[in-house]
């Protein structure tokens, strides 16, 4: 059989153009980013079923249970543990998603301090997700405060504590090298709690105060009363909040039920890809008449992650106590911090997409001039050259989609001091389009003790 | 002769499969009298490991040995005085709960071989324990030991806190340890001997 030579017909641009989008098509399908990746679990968890969501995260992770680490950690493998941690929070399986958020903390922490000289050169030149991951402030504020709360629902106030202790540890070296975004009122108003508990008032108190620093807290007005004769220490944030409240009328702090209700999830990042050349090259095409342009500009495209909010299936809540309602205040809007925090990186990560465009177009300007010179003049053997480089190059970028999705959109908190014995806790759900959900538990308390309540609805 | 490429292949794929199979992990034996002498001395984290645990526990009775008390009060004593080991506190930023465990049975297995004190196991100590409703690892309360101490026939508490300094900075975390050993004697619950011992681990780049 005669076989032919490559490049000797005459191909339409246009059609070479095709056929070059069409290999980049089918690359684009085989590079998922995270969010790609881990949508059948997380669409696991938006239907209610956490079991699945576990079941899928444990797939991706190549692990046969939730019971099981993996063993091999690479790439997003720390991210994904604390994804299948959140669900088995949700699922009140509290020590498993410890072992999780522990494990995974640990791997975090390693990528945060060890450096990242490809990875960051990479981000420019070649794909958005070449870096390490990093978590952004957000998740390592609230991945102390999750697991704190993984304690503290089991009733391990010396776990919590050592929770409480890493939760300020992450929190001081933000303040110090990331003010703008060491927030972790939820965590603060955790750890105070934690320590009141341990009988420690001087450090409640602390941590009270940070809580108070950034947010009004009503429910915390009762508890201040009630440890600021046991204790000395004094901020005027402190002494403001205790000016109008009753002095406390009991020696011994009484018995209480914390209730905390997590619900919704923060935004999360999806692929986007701006064709900026091909609008480019259409536009100049209608004016001019003139398609010359829409060869260079087909792959010009502007690669990147962008914020999407999650399904919201339940929206408002409310608590209620051996029948009756107790105030339950918003205490952290995680959500609205993830917001910020993606808007005040965008202008970062638009630029590298930019860097990457340009360094794309000249990787794909070399290959032009090569395949001219191959073939020997002919310009659809530099053309094709020019679109099979730059359409390679843009679908190995991958944009950066990594976050951690499971996280709760908004933490609302409850608390009431009650008379030791039997206590029915109500918690309803309410969301658009009529969905609910209502919880009842029983809670059984001596003289000393307290009982946390959790309810984490992911959706 | 001419050699059939799909057999060409196949071998191809069997010395890969076999190549890949040698750089896959494996286990390794650690210690003294091993190939690997020195496998326990690197450090893997910032939490406390074998070489920590050995290092701390021994600083602490190594001054115990050599301290008046126990030249007066041990050594002196006509017959071994009974002691009892109240859990070790951990105030520390790392959960270590294994590693408690670790330290408390060096410190007993160091106290027994001294041959000088009578040890009271730590499972009889609990049970009294939970009879008066302390948890393990409850903090250390010197009424609740003495009614313990009164009843296992102990002259002498041995208690402490494991505490540790936790800072990080970019590119960097260190957690400074602090393991404070207290022995106290039951009926009037003096200080008779105290001592801490320090260890740093941290992560660097």
């Amino acid at each position: 059989m005669a076989s032919r030579p490559l490049f000797t017909e005459r191909v339409a641009p246009y059609a070479a153009m095709r056929k070059a989008a069409l290999v980049v098509a089918t690359l684009v399908s085989a590079c998922a980013t995270y969010s790609d990746r881990s949508m059948e679990a997380r669409h696991s968890v938006e239907q209610g079923d956490l079991d699945g969501g576990v079941a899928g995260f444990n797939k991706l992770l190549k692990v046969d249970s939730a019971d099981e680490l993996p063993n091999d950690w690479k790439g997003d493998t720390a991210l994904t543990v604390l994804e299948r941690g959140m669900a088995l929070h949700a699922l009140g399986r509290y020590a498993p998603s410890a072992r999780d958020f522990g494990a995974a903390e640990k791997e975090l922490e390693v990528l945060d301090i060890s450096g990242d000289v490809a990875g960051s050169i990479g981000k420019y030149i070649y794909s958005d997700s070449a870096t390490k991951y990093k978590s952004p402030p957000t998740e390592k504020l609230a991945l102390n405060a999750f697991n704190l709360l993984n304690y503290l629902a089991r009733r391990d106030l010396a776990g919590a504590r050592i929770e409480a202790k890493r939760f300020s540890v992450m929190r001081k070296y933000l303040n110090d090298y990331d003010p703008d975004h060491a927030h972790g009122v939820f965590g603060s108003y955790l750890a105070g709690f934690v320590y009141e508990k341990l009988g420690e008032y001087d450090a409640a108190l602390r941590y009270y105060d940070e809580a108070l620093a950034e947010r009004d807290l009503q429910t915390l007005r009762a508890p201040l009363a009630r440890l600021a004769p046991r204790t000395s220490y004094r901020t005027e944030r402190l002494e403001s909040y205790l000016a109008g409240a009753a002095p406390a009328d009991q020696e011994e702090p009484p018995p209480e039920i914390l209730v905390i209700v997590n619900i919704g999830r923060v935004p999360y990042k999806v692929p986007e890809r701006m064709p900026i050349g091909a609008a480019v090259g259409v536009a100049h095409a209608h004016m001019t008449g003139d398609p010359s342009l829409l060869k260079y500009g087909a792959f010009k495209v502007v690669v990147y992650p962008g914020l999407v909010a999650a399904p919201t299936v339940f929206d408002e809540a409310t608590v209620s106590v051996d029948g009756k309602q107790i105030p339950l205040e918003l205490t952290t809007d995680l959500a609205a911090e993830v917001r910020r925090e993606y808007d005040a990186l965008k202008p970062k990560i638009i630029g590298a997409a930019l860097t990457r465009m340009i360094a794309r177009a000249a990787a794909a300007e070399g290959a032009r001039a090569a395949g001219n010179q191959a073939g020997k003049g002919n310009g659809v053997v530099g053309l094709l050259a020019a679109l099979a480089v730059e359409g390679t190059m843009v679908a190995l970028d991958k944009p950066d989609t990594r976050s951690w999705t499971l996280l709760p959109g908004r933490v609302l908190i409850a608390r009431v001091a009650v008379p030791p014995g039997a206590h029915r806790v109500e918690v309803a759900l309410r969301g658009p389009g009529g969905a609910q959900q209502d919880t009842a538990v029983e809670v059984e308390l001596d003289a000393k003790n307290y009982a946390v309540v959790n309810i984490t609805t992911l959706r | 002769m001419k050699t059939d490429p799909r057999h060409l292949l196949f071998a191809l794929a069997l010395a890969a499969t076999v190549a890949a199979s040698a750089c896959g992990p494996k286990a390794v034996r650690g210690g003294e009298g091993t190939a690997n002498p020195n496998l326990d001395q690197a450090a893997m984290s910032t939490t406390l490991d074998k070489v920590d645990i050995d290092d701390l526990v021994k600083k602490n009775t190594d001054n115990l040995f050599i301290s008046p008390f126990w030249a007066r009060d041990v050594r002196g004593a006509g017959e071994a005085p009974i002691v009892a080991i109240w859990p070790i506190e951990n105030h520390t930023s790392e959960h270590l709960d294994d590693q408690m465990l670790n330290l408390l049975s060096q410190l007993e297995t160091t106290l027994v071989n001294s041959g000088l004190v009578s040890v009271v196991s730590r499972e009889r100590q609990a049970a009294m324990a939970e009879e008066v409703g302390v948890q393990q690892g409850g903090a250390f309360d010197p009424n609740t030991a003495a009614k313990i101490g009164r009843q296992i026939g102990a002259k002498y508490y041995f208690t402490g806190k494991l505490t540790a300094s936790d800072e990080r900075m970019k590119g960097e975390r260190r957690v400074q340890y602090s393991l404070f050993v207290q022995v106290l004697e039951v009926e009037t619950s003096l200080i008779k001997f105290q001592f801490q011992s320090e260890r740093t681990k941290a992560i660097v780049r």
